[in-house]
């Protein structure tokens, strides 16, 4: 069902709200869609998915696969998300990193920032490993479920970590020792379960009260990726992240998060609702 | 604005069901435009500018932002007077965390220059201190130049050398101008000083012409694929004899075949160069 179901009450605009369905039932496929399952998925008549699908295609915010059949995200939505991921400085501020752990381990690097209860993914690079990785740009994971959300969350003061244990209303999630834990270490290693074949290893990015801004994360597949935080080359990854934050330190509009004044609601309401 | 002129023509040429385009076609439409100027680099906008921008009144520019607001695509700023992009537009990258695959990305555009120029087109990337033809399709003519697969050609002759050369970081250019630079024909530029009044006029144009500095007889353009920095991720040369492929036979075609420069670069523009490292290549 499409994020958006806010047609109903005397809607002036409900030829705006199909637009925007159909936006979202695009972003969230993994592939092409056609105007049959648009409309199937919406409840709508294929004549007026294939309107909107053309007004959407006509504008740029949808392109065409080969066959011209079938819809992906064109190029006006893709520069609109990447708009969006430049307004975090860290995003430039970190390409140069990401890419040195890229050229390094030859695994996958990323950053994902802190945004409300969730982790973000803004920036990242695939490195050669043949894994299938899930993941991408924009997506939103709870800071209790990726390993980037961990240390970020291994960060927040009390206040912030009981709001968001009271958010997760889950009392099993993000136990206080185990990330006290993460704290202190200064990173985290998620081994690989039955949903994700992949070992992740992430690393805080800090600000000068030593609460995480961001994170940047190493993901290979089990068989290839091993982190060994002991070893002298796990610490010159350490050393990659912490150059990181020095440069994000010494200049507090790196630092700048975008969307830091709004209540953790709006930002709830914005990702996910 | 890029979008401006493909959205007015969604506006007008909506299906009309009793002949006119109903009011909620219209206000999709401004709310698409509106939306649109966000993907442009500045942190916020007013209304007044935004108004301005897109040729639309105050008013409808209010309500497009307004439903915007509504959807989460657009916030109002910290002093409530100005509007950012919102968080909603996180769910327009469905992008896999890929490299960029630049000649499957450069394909469809190939094909378009080549069937705009009917003349070979190719793709060439920078390695060290040379660029090599990675891809590319040749022309439709009985005789059309051979698409160099794998030849290595230092960055100072041909339009492909030269379109990637021009558009990287002066300290670069001076180091590679710096070394001894290989004359090919009588036209190649050999001297630092030539090849930077060169490199002035191909930033300047945003393409570099061919005129037989390194295949005698080749005459064509070459357009640099940037970057987010502005930086090149390579090029795309379109290249035929210069029997045929003439100065007016060029000029006939190039406002075309930037158009489709333009358009590949929106894409390429998304992701980032790999720099290039001395230890990649000669």
């Amino acid at each position: 069902m499409a994020r958006s179901a806010r047609s109903g009450g005397a809607e002036t605009n409900t030829s705006v709200d199909q637009v925007f369905d159909v936006l979202d039932v695009i972003s969230e496929a993994s592939e092409s869609v056609g105007v049959v399952d648009v409309a199937r998925r919406l409840g709508l008549s294929t004549s007026t998915a294939h309107r909107v699908l053309v007004t959407l295609h006509q504008t740029g915010y949808l392109g065409r696969d080969v066959t011209g059949t079938k819809y992906r995200l064109g190029i006006v939505a893709h520069e609109l998300a990447d708009a969006l991921f430049r307004r975090f400085p860290v995003r430039d501020a970190a390409a140069g990193h990401l890419r040195r752990l890229v050229e390094i381990t030859g695994q996958t690097a990323s950053l994902e920032v802190r945004l409300g209860w969730h982790a973000v993914s803004i920036a990242g690079e695939e490195g050669p490993s043949e894994i299938h990785s899930d993941l991408r740009l924009g997506k939103i994971v709870p800071l209790d479920q990726s390993a980037s959300g961990k240390v970020i969350l291994a960060s927040l003061r009390g206040e912030d970590l009981k709001a968001f244990r009271a958010w997760r209303g889950r009392s099993g999630a993000a136990r206080n020792a185990a990330l006290e834990a993460i704290r202190v270490a200064g990173y985290v290693v998620d081994e690989p379960s039955t949903d994700t074949p992949v070992r992740r290893v992430a690393f805080p990015v800090r600000d000068l009260a030593g609460t995480a801004i961001a994170a940047v994360s190493l993901e290979g597949p089990a068989s290839d990726f091993d982190p060994a935080p002991a070893s002298a080359r796990f610490r010159s990854w350490q050393g990659i992240v912490a150059d990181l934050e020095t440069t994000l330190q010494s200049d507090p509009d790196l630092l700048r998060q975008p969307y830091g004044h709004l209540p953790a609601e709006d930002i709830e309401a914005m990702l996910t609702g | 604005m890029r979008t401006t002129t493909a959205v007015r023509a969604a506006e007008t040429s909506s299906a009309p069901e009793a002949g006119h385009v109903s009011a909620g076609n219209k206000a999709t439409g401004h709310v698409l435009r509106v939306l649109a100027e966000f993907a442009d680099g500045a942190e916020s906008f007013g209304v007044t500018e935004l108004s301005r921008r897109l040729g639309m009144t105050k008013n409808k520019v209010h309500r497009a932002l307004t439903t915007l607001v509504r959807h989460g695509y657009v916030i109002r700023d910290e002093t409530g007077t100005r509007y950012e992009l919102g968080l909603r537009a996180v769910h327009l990258s469905s992008a896999r965390m890929r490299s960029l695959d630049l000649p499957a990305l450069c394909e469809p555009y190939l094909e378009r220059m080549r069937e705009l120029s009917g003349e070979t087109v190719s793709l060439s990337v920078p390695v060290g201190r040379m660029q090599v033809t990675v891809h590319g399709l040749r022309g439709h003519g009985a005789v059309a130049r051979r698409v160099p697969l794998g030849t290595l050609t230092p960055l100072h002759a041909g339009p492909a050398s030269r379109a990637i050369l021009a558009f990287l970081p002066d300290d670069e250019i001076a180091s590679i101008l710096g070394r001894p630079l290989v004359r090919y024909t009588d036209a190649t530029l050999t001297t630092p000083t030539e090849l930077w009044e060169e490199i002035a006029t191909v930033r300047k144009h945003g393409y570099a012409t061919g005129y037989g500095d390194h295949v005698p007889n080749a005459r064509g353009v070459s357009f640099p694929l940037l970057d987010r920095t502005g930086r090149p991720h390579g090029a795309i040369t379109v290249s035929g004899p210069e029997e045929r492929f003439d100065e007016q036979a060029i000029e006939r075609v190039l406002p075309e075949l930037k158009q489709v420069s333009d358009e590949l670069n929106r894409h390429t523009r998304l992701y980032s160069a790999t720099p290039i490292t001395e230890r990649d290549g000669a």
